[in-house]
């Protein structure tokens, strides 16, 4: 027996992507918004997490000095030692300023410094000394905005 | 005699291929070159020794100075550095930053040129509690801009 065959019209066929048009939209918009406008690229460390702050003002690019919770001192993204290890660190911040001096001709006495949010004052007190005894004297604390 | 010819209407379909497109590089540039850390500054300084013939002639200078202890805050003002405002840290009743905030205002609306502070916290202050402490003394209250040049104690 002959089946019948039904002939149906060819239509063209027609993805409906509003969907994905909305979802597109909201994840550029977000993008937009947390995009970071300064000038500072670092790497964040392990055991960094960076202070809360509602300053408005943008990092400016120098020297990056990065103190984890467990004192380890980074500079430049590259790890130098301990927080006691001072010698160490003004021999590698004195190297690095020589190098963004003739490079970049960036200010001489700017540091960008992230510390941990809970490394107790006393640290942080000798960090500035240390980065001072480098020829450093004004410290640009690097934290989190927007809170 | 003019004949009147029918069209059939049709919904005119904007093409969004192309806007697609380039809001598909627009995402993958972002993503690739965003970093979700939105990263600010503080600027600090060193206390600097000035010489007596550039000490300003001002005999009743500010010279605002926030002691931080682990229990309280000691606002302290006056070249003898008397205390202004002392503010329990551990009292429930009144949130220590608003009554902070309280404090840096009227200095600000008493001495609208001065712009530095010098900052002394003791050693086991956290981190995260000498910048709050910051943000409040650079904008105490709504529309009043506070204290800008932030100074630690003597290295």
């Amino acid at each position: 027996m002959r089946t019948k065959r039904i002939k149906r019209k060819k239509e063209i066929l027609d993805v409906d992507i509003t969907s994905l048009l909305d979802i597109l939209v909201i994840l550029l918009f977000f993008l937009l918004q947390s995009y970071n406008t300064s000038e500072v690229k670092m790497k964040v460390p392990d055991k960094l997490n960076v202070a809360q702050s509602l300053s408005k003002n943008n990092a400016k690019k120098t020297i990056v000095m990065q103190i984890t919770q467990d004192k380890k001192v980074f500079i430049d993204n590259e790890y130098i030692g301990k927080t006691n290890n001072q010698r160490t660190i003004i021999n590698q911040l004195s190297k690095s300023k020589e190098m963004n001096k003739k490079a970049k001709g960036m200010n001489d006495k700017d540091i960008n410094i992230v510390f941990d949010q809970d490394l107790p004052y006393h640290i942080v007190k000798s960090i500035m000394k240390t980065a001072n005894k480098a020829g450093f004297s004004n410290f640009h604390f690097i934290v989190q905005g927007g809170s | 005699m003019a004949i009147k010819t029918r069209r059939k209407h049709t919904l005119a379909k904007p093409n969004v291929v192309p806007i697609l497109d380039a809001v598909f590089i627009f995402i993958f540039f972002l993503l690739l070159s965003s970093e979700f850390l939105n990263i600010k500054e503080i600027n600090t300084t060193m206390p600097i020794v000035k010489n007596s013939s550039e000490v300003p002639k001002d005999l009743n200078p500010l010279n605002l100075t926030i002691l931080i202890r682990n229990k309280s805050i000691i606002v302290k003002t006056g070249l003898n550095l008397k205390v202004y405002k002392k503010i329990d840290l551990k009292n429930e009743n009144i949130n220590p930053i608003d009554q902070l905030g309280e404090v840096i205002t009227n200095l600000k609306k008493q001495h609208p040129t001065e712009t530095v502070v010098n900052i002394q916290p003791v050693k086991k202050v956290k981190f995260k509690e000498i910048i709050k402490i910051i943000d409040i003394i650079k904008n105490p209250s709504e529309g009043i801009t506070g204290f800008n040049k932030i100074v630690f104690d003597s290295m």
